[in-house]
């Protein structure tokens, strides 16, 4: 006859497991839940087109200042930029309401990413935002070395988690000449917009 | 290694005790060991109630400055990864705390507190975006784990690990690998290197449970030796608490004795001294004050006996020199002069006392007066005199009364022979012959005629031939009736003469032959032994001299001989047999036997025949044969007898010592 006591601290260690269990899988869908994405205006190679170098590709990547997982979008992109061997640029849309909340006082701190000096652009408002199809902080768009939308989604894998993601080697076959299939990525990151309703990733 | 104890190694749930259960050890190092495991385990759990407690906090700290809000747009809300810190943290942290508490040694608390670390790695990793330095949080875990000591926990915390890699893989391979997509083998390759640090932590894990099990011996070892080391500690305390009793039981008892000893020594009647070489007198007991007519409070100090008042110098000297010579004299008779001038004799046993190497020398010992004793001896040697005097009178008197005896009987003889010749000389003849002579005297006229005529006349020559017959016999008769009595005084000048020769020579101790011992005294005993047809039989062998008080030896012979007469008088033996006898009894001693045939002696007397008083005989006194073996004794021999029983004769043994 087993003993209660154990078979209670069995239950309770199997409740324990499972809310555990639970918990790491609810934590691990949030992060792996893609916020919406949207599709680039036509035109927007005009649109950034005076921000791309000839014959270099152009990341823009609109990111949400204050978004935790900001941070991991640019450190991606900085990994991105270093790998492209000089041949592509980047450009930072920083998203800020228009207008201004009182606290709002968040700023993007990056001036170079990758050895690559990246310009960071106010987007007031998240017009400019809205012509890229972003939806969600870390959208990027890129430009290959002709100026053509190459590519547009993520660089990160998972909300506010660094590793190598799908649209990382997408703009690097591109840049290498490379043929590849993926165009979009899912976008890891918060919301730009109350109005945007947030979609799972494709 | 059994299948039961593979199992039992195996089951991480199984208690210490039971899992050791038949392992061979002994069971106070294994209480030891489980104790000291307990004693880890609590440590290791108050370890981690520190660090999950940490990371609890640094997981919401985190949170809070890498992630604090998510955003949409302007508007802001606590992020979820805050949410996650804060309740999967708290979830993470609280039933460890909850088993800590309630069961700090069960293995359930140890493998709850493993999963909760490691889980806290996957949180943290999360967290912080997936930092790739962050995966270091699980090595550092299974190190924190393996401070259980227990490779079971890294056993479970690795199967955490390893399931949580898996179920990632599985469905979010993102999140674990950094690629979209990821084989089993990417799980293999995270889990070996988890198992690469897990060999390196059971080793340590083993190798740390054999130095606890080592030092789990030696500390048993340590407690034994600790434990001999208290016994002997107790009893040598608890023999020396009995010692310390006893001691102090000793020195009671020596202080009583001490007392005993001052009492004793202060009352003694003997003196008790300590002297110097030099005359000071460093102890006296009062009684030796006393003893030299000085007060018992009398200071040692101004005494000395190198001045002479008390002892004669000569006399001093003397004992000095002895004790110097013999280290300890006894018996050393002295005379003191007391304080008033009055001698007291004393005896002085002293022994010489070296008091150190630098020290002079001195004598302790006793002094005894003897002055009273000395006294008494002086009144008892003239007494033993007397005693002697009178023993030798009452001796003397034994033997003057066998000598009266003998005399007694040599005049009677005496007196009959001269009834006899006084007989004869009263019917002699010689009145015939004055007869004859009258009838002569008449016929003087006529004596031709008478002696021829007349018919008496001519009987008258032959009537004077036979008178002259007659009277030549009754000469002849008488002559020799006077020559008996010569020679029965000559008798008893002879026995009178034997009697002056013992009395001279009585008190001295000389050496003598047996032989003329029986001889003299068999001369003594002469008459008496003729007269009643007594056959004597001598067997004197010559087997030496003896050494004895002549008189005493006589004296005891003559009573023997006596007794031997009596003897086979009263039992009318036929013949009358007396023998005496002389042999070697011993090497040291010879014997002088007088054996008869008379009565002899019934077994019941023989050991009361010398008693003083007892006697068989109607006119004995019981004193003869009692005087005759303390004579005997009192000349270092003896005197015994042996009878085979009434009417068999006896046999008296008189040893005397060899010259």
């Amino acid at each position: 006859m087993p003993n209660p006591k154990a078979i209670v601290l069995a239950a309770a260690l199997v409740a324990w497991i499972a809310c555990l269990a639970s918990a790491f899988a609810a934590l691990q869908h949030y992060a792996s839940t893609a916020g919406a994405a949207g599709t680039p205006e036509a035109g927007v190679e005009r649109l950034l087109g005076a921000h791309r170098k000839p014959h270099r590709g152009l990341i823009a990547m609109v990111v949400h200042p204050s978004c935790p997982c900001t941070d991991a979008s640019l450190a991606e992109l900085g990994d991105l930029l270093a790998r492209s061997n000089g041949r592509c640029d980047a450009l930072i849309l920083e998203y800020a309401p228009d207008p201004l909340p009182a606290n709002w006082a968040a700023s993007v701190p990056v001036q170079e990413l990758g050895g690559v000096a990246v310009p960071v652009l106010a987007d007031r408002g998240g017009r400019l935002a809205e012509a890229l199809g972003a939806q969600t902080s870390g959208h990027v768009v890129f430009l290959d070395e002709d100026g053509r939308l190459a590519f547009h989604g993520g660089l990160t894998l998972a909300r506010g988690h660094r590793g190598r993601a799908p649209g990382q080697d997408a703009i690097l076959h591109r840049l290498a000449g490379q043929p590849t299939n993926v165009q979009s990525a899912p976008v890891f990151g918060c919301a730009l917009e109350p109005e945007c309703k947030v979609e799972a990733a494709p | 290694m059994t299948a039961g104890q593979i199992v039992a190694a195996l089951n991480p749930f199984l208690p210490t005790e039971e899992r050791f259960a038949g392992d061979g050890a002994e069971p106070p190092v294994r209480e030891l060991f489980v104790a000291y495991e307990r004693r880890v385990f609590v440590r290791t759990n108050q370890l981690f109630w520190w660090l999950l407690l940490v990371q609890w906090l640094f997981g919401v700290g985190v949170a809070l400055i890498w992630s604090p809000r998510a955003w949409t747009g302007p508007e802001s809300s606590v992020h979820p990864h805050v949410i996650a810190a804060v309740l999967l943290g708290g979830l993470l942290v609280v039933p460890p705390f909850l088993l800590m508490r309630a069961l700090p040694y069960h293995a359930v608390t140890r493998h709850a507190i493993a999963l909760a670390q490691v889980s806290f790695s996957a949180l943290l990793i999360h967290l912080t975006g997936g930092r790739i330095e962050t995966h270091f949080h699980v090595f550092g875990s299974l190190a924190f784990l393996a401070l259980y000591r227990d490779w079971r926990v890294l056993v479970t915390a690795t199967l955490v690990v390893a399931l949580d890699h898996l179920l990632r893989g599985i469905w979010y391979p993102l999140s674990v690998y950094g690629v979209p997509y990821a084989t089993a083998w990417r799980t293999v390759e995270h889990a070996i290197w988890v198992a690469f640090e897990d060999v390196v932590l059971i080793w340590a894990c083993f190798v740390s449970r054999r130095e606890m099990w080592e030092i789990c011996r030696r500390e048993e070892q340590n407690r034994q030796l600790l434990d001999e080391l208290e016994q002997r500690v107790c009893d040598r305390t608890a023999a020396l608490e009995a010692e310390i009793v006893a001691r102090e039981r000793t020195a009671r008892e020596l202080g009583r004795s001490e007392e005993r000893y001052r009492t004793l020594v202060a009352n003694i009647p003997i003196g008790v001294f300590e002297t110097t070489a030099a005359g000071e007198v460093r102890y006296a007991n009062p009684y030796l004050l006393r003893l030299m007519g000085l007060p018992v409070e009398t200071d040692l100090a101004g005494l000395n006996l190198a001045d002479g008042r008390i002892i004669a110098p000569g006399d001093r000297a003397r004992l000095w020199s002895r004790l110097q010579t013999e280290r300890e004299v006894r018996g050393f008779e002295t005379t003191y002069r007391a304080h008033d001038g009055t001698p007291v004799e004393v005896v002085i046993n002293a022994r010489l006392k070296s008091n150190g190497p630098d020290q002079p020398l001195s004598s302790e010992g006793t002094i005894e007066d003897v002055t009273a004793q000395k006294r008494a001896q002086r009144e008892l040697d003239a007494m033993h005199q007397q005693l002697v005097a009178a023993s030798r009178q009452a001796g003397m008197a034994d033997v003057a009364t066998g000598v009266l005896h003998n005399v007694g009987n040599v005049l009677t003889s005496v007196n009959i022979t001269t009834q006899c010749l006084l007989d004869r000389l009263r019917d002699s003849r010689l009145r015939i012959l004055r007869r004859v002579v009258d009838t002569f005297g008449r016929e003087r006229e006529r004596l031709g005629v008478f002696l021829t005529e007349d018919p008496a006349g001519r009987q008258m020559p032959d009537f004077l031939a036979k008178l002259e017959t007659h009277l030549t016999a009754e000469q002849t008769q008488l002559r020799t009736d006077v020559e008996g009595l010569m020679r029965h005084c000559a008798h008893i000048r002879e026995i009178i003469s034997a009697q002056q020769s013992a009395a001279r020579m009585f008190g001295v101790t000389e050496n003598l032959a047996p032989a003329q011992l029986f001889e003299d005294a068999v001369r003594l005993s002469a008459e008496s032994i003729k007269r009643h047809g007594i056959v004597l039989e001598r067997e004197l062998a010559d087997v030496g001299v003896v050494r004895a008080d002549r008189h005493k030896v006589l004296q005891i012979l003559v009573n023997l001989l006596k007794n031997a007469k009596d003897s086979v008088v009263a039992a009318d033996a036929n013949p009358r047999r007396v023998v005496v006898r002389i042999a070697a009894l011993e090497p040291e001693h010879i014997a002088l036997i007088v054996e008869d045939n008379g009565l002899g002696i019934p077994p019941e007397n023989l050991t009361r025949i010398f008693r003083h008083g007892f006697t068989t005989k109607a006119d004995g006194h019981g004193f003869g044969l009692h005087s005759c073996v303390l004579a005997a004794r009192d000349m270092k021999g003896d005197l015994t007898v042996a009878s085979p029983g009434a009417g068999l004769g006896a046999t008296f043994t008189l040893s005397l010592p060899r010259a």
